[in-house]
């Protein structure tokens, strides 16, 4: 179980245990900790810079923390053995690279609350719309 | 305390969804292009996601450092302008023109929060 889902569990037994406010306010206080820590890694995950490359490594290209462009290399070879073509697909490959980079990162600071790896697999439902209706089925909301 | 009219926020909230919903449908298909090195390097991004295209004079008059900028300054220019066609929901022009209802008040601070934070 992940720190944060210990400290939530911790939180949930004081609750039911009947504790006092005070012995609520240390439980509150250590799931806000970890929260705290869990956006403090997502900051930095934000700071740092994130490379992808294409065409054996040749072409490289590097995004920020929100996957704006920062950089792009060509290296020689590629310059030399692609057609225009070829060197566009290539930079288009590299951008994608660096941005799948930044989001493995990202999945994997999101796994850290629960402690398993995030279920990419399970289709979910999309349209705003109908997450909207769902919701109000749920709360049995029947305005 | 003040009231809350809960119908009448469920009301809100359903309308502002099916807004966006209608506008993201409609910008979906929506294909922004990017340019440099006088339009013979061009970016566009759109449903299929980003797309490199470089004319063959590109590769013959540039350098390849020369070749990698213009690359970079057509896919900032394209996403620039995809960014840029967020709209605005009825209900944050509403909660702008009422400064002295306290939901539309927090309503708009949320908003210009998350708008902040979410723009790349």
């Amino acid at each position: 179980m992940s720190d944060i889902m210990d400290a939530l569990a911790g939180l949930s037994e004081k609750a039911k245990e009947g504790n006092t406010v005070d012995d609520l306010k240390d439980a509150v206080g250590r799931l806000q900790d970890q929260f705290q820590g869990w956006n403090d890694g997502l900051a930095a995950i934000r700071s740092r810079s994130y490379e992808g490359t294409a065409a054996d490594e040749q072409v490289v290209a590097e995004v920020d923390g929100r996957g704006a462009l920062m950089r792009l290399e060509i290296g020689p070879y590629a310059m030399r053995d692609l057609d225009a073509s070829g060197l566009a697909q290539a930079c288009t490959e590299a951008i994608i690279a660096a941005r799948t980079t930044l989001s493995e990162a990202m999945l994997d600071h999101v796994a850290t609350v629960s402690g398993e790896p995030v279920d990419l697999t399970t289709p979910v439902e999309t349209d705003p719309r109908q997450l909207w209706r769902n919701l109000k089925e749920t709360l049995r909301w029947n305005g | 305390m003040e009231r809350i009219d809960l119908r009448a926020l469920m009301d809100e909230v359903g309308h502002a969804i099916e807004e966006a919903a209608e506008h993201l449908e409609k910008t979906r298909n929506q294909e922004f292009v990017g340019t440099a090195a006088d339009e013979l390097v061009t970016a566009r991004v759109g449903e299929h996601g980003l797309q490199v295209e470089i004319h063959i004079l590109a590769k013959r008059r540039l350098e390849r450092d020369e070749l990698a900028d213009a690359v970079v300054e057509a896919v900032r220019e394209a996403e620039r302008q995809a960014a840029d066609t967020t709209f605005e929901l009825s209900i944050e022009r509403r909660a702008k023109s009422d400064t002295t209802d306290a939901f539309y008040r927090e309503f708009s601070k949320a908003m210009a929060e998350m708008r902040s934070r979410v723009r790349m």
